[in-house]
């Protein structure tokens, strides 16, 4: 049962027809304990592709802000100036 | 006659030394695709994998004549392909442990470069592969299939484990030959068998908790929804798939690398010609130089070495240019002599066989796999019998006349053959008091029953030894 419920989440069991071209004996035990590592690793994947998209966020708004300093210091009398035009 | 038929694909047939394999059209497509792309040719031209193509005229006239011999009517195959012969093929029961080791790192970088271009392998058998020399080459051009990117499953995974890791690991940590597992099993050996051997605590380290433990504790779960999980599944992204097999793979290398036997492994025989060095140099030179000139002589292209020890004489045939199989039935010293030879690049396949005791045809209605006897049927010009039948003589007690009428066999042309007389310490040494046996096994009663199958070309007693070696010749019939 709780089997099932971690193959769920992960694999996507739309196409479901037996292993059509498969002839070579995929064992019972074996192929349960790959399945298992294989969902354990493919969620890894999610959060690790997640973890990247929140970093390259970062480092973009880190730089973006970088970028706003330096305008802000290239033109150097004009900064308050800027800033009383956003306020 | 059919060599492999598991595959629903297609089948193999040997005819007249052509190797043809017949397949249906899903097989046509995917070996026309395979063979097309880079990983292919990459393997091909390293030697790695078996050049393949369409058959010649000549192959395709035998192939008609023999499927109309068979079935009684001329029917065209779907699609027929030509593989290069592999000169003297060998199995499993018949390496060393670092052979097997070899063939089935060849087995993984070709499944992993193969899945960089779409196509997975349908098995991991150490049958799809064969050795050249001391080289392995992957033959079973069948076993490659075009596959869905988003599929996470290695399917061949438990056969690799079952066939390479277990068996591996049984002969390192259990001292279980390949020979008794191998010809007890063709598929090599389940986690379950290899549960009863562990230890408790081995059961609980690595390698043998993911390889043998867990399988076999999932494994004994039979629930009523046991069919669910041979379910094809698939992925959110190709990319995923491909991270999840990545490590996959990284993990079987790894476990791979811990099955991987010592080297150095010590035996009786290990040190045998080394002593031979030290305590007699005289009498191993004059019988190397016997050997290269009668080499040089001659020239023979294929040459078998029986009894060949650490190879010291398969190495002065292979220098000369001949390929040659070198035989011997301690495990050791022909793994031993597998490294060296791979080392060297010489054209050595050294196996593990005893001639007393040669591997029978196994398999199916005993033809799947041929014996090495039927296998050796006209492949050698050149046999070397060194120091060697001594040992059949007294520790098989199989008569003179036999071991001559073997060796008739076995050489299509030439037999070097070294006679030890019974009062050499060694032939002693084995004797263990049966001396009484021998009393009448002279230098020339060995000539005379030499005889009567060849005429003797050469012969010399070596020096400070009751030894003689000879070069004899078949005799014309």
């Amino acid at each position: 049962m709780t089997l099932s419920v971690i193959f769920l989440y992960v694999f996507n069991q739309s196409d479901i027809h037996s292993l059509a071209f498969l002839y070579a004996d995929p064992g019972s035990g074996a192929l349960v304990w790959q399945l298992l590592v294989a969902s354990f690793v493919g969620a890894l994947f999610y959060i690790r592709s997640f973890i990247r998209k929140i970093a390259a966020k970062m480092s973009d708004r880190r730089s973006r802000e970088q970028s706003d300093q330096q305008c802000g210091v290239d033109q150097a009398g004009s900064t308050t100036s800027n800033r009383n035009r956003l306020q | 006659m059919t060599i492999s038929f598991r595959d629903p694909d297609g089948r193999l047939l040997v005819i007249d030394d052509r190797v043809l394999r017949i397949v249906n059209k899903t097989g046509a497509t995917n070996l026309n695709a395979f063979l097309a792309s880079a990983v292919a040719k990459q393997f091909v031209a390293a030697g790695q994998l078996a050049r393949t193509g369409l058959p010649g005229a000549d192959s395709v006239r035998l192939l008609s004549e023999y499927l109309q011999r068979e079935s009684g009517k001329v029917e065209a195959p779907e699609a027929v392909f030509e593989h290069e012969r592999i000169a003297f093929p060998s199995y499993p029961y018949e390496w060393a442990p670092e052979m097997l080791y070899g063939a089935g790192r060849l087995t993984l970088d070709l499944a992993e470069s193969a899945l960089t271009e779409g196509f997975g392998l349908k098995d991991a058998t150490p049958y799809n592969v064969l050795f050249r020399g001391p080289k392995p080459v992957f033959v079973d051009l069948l076993s490659f299939e075009m596959r869905d990117p988003r599929d996470p499953v290695w399917k061949p995974y438990a056969q690799f484990a079952r066939a390479f890791l277990l068996p591996l690991l049984a002969n390192k940590y259990f001292g279980l030959e390949l020979k008794q597992l191998f010809l007890a099993n063709r598929d090599g050996l389940e986690p379950e068998e290899v549960y009863g051997l562990c230890g408790i605590t081995q059961k609980l380290r690595a390698p043998f908790l993911t390889l043998v433990s867990i399988p076999t504790w999932l494994g004994s779960k039979s629930g009523k929804d046991q069919t669910k999980i041979y379910r094809e599944r698939r992925l959110g992204s190709a990319g995923q798939a491909s991270y999840v097999l990545d490590l996959l793979f990284k993990r079987l290398r790894r476990q791979l690398k811990k099955a991987e036997p010592l080297g150095r492994r010590r035996s009786e025989w290990t040190d045998y010609v080394s002593f031979n060095k030290s305590h007699a140099p005289d009498y191993l030179a004059e019988k190397q130089a016997f050997v290269e000139d009668a080499l040089s002589e001659f020239k023979p292209r294929n040459v078998l070495d029986v009894g060949c020890n650490t190879g010291y004489f398969s190495r002065i045939a292979a220098r000369g240019g001949a390929g040659v199989v070198a035989i011997d039935q301690d495990p050791a010293t022909v793994g031993e002599l597998w490294r060296e030879a791979t080392a060297s690049g010489l054209n050595i396949l050294p196996l593990v066989l005893d001639l007393t005791r040669p591997s029978p045809s196994v398999g199916w209605r005993n033809g799947e796999n041929l014996s090495f006897l039927a296998r050796a049927q006209g492949a050698f010009d050149l046999v070397l019998m060194l120091a060697v039948i001594h040992h059949m003589l007294v520790c098989e007690r199989v008569p003179l006349d036999e071991i001559l009428s073997l060796a008739l066999d076995l050489t299509t042309d030439l037999l070097i053959v070294e006679f030890v007389a019974p009062d050499d310490p060694m032939f002693q040494r084995l004797a263990r008091g049966r001396d009484h046996l021998f009393k009448d096994l002279t230098n020339d009663a060995f000539r005379n029953a030499c005889l009567r199958l060849f005429d003797v070309v050469l012969c010399r007693r070596l020096a400070g030894a009751h030894r003689w070696v000879y070069l004899l010749k078949k005799k014309k019939r």
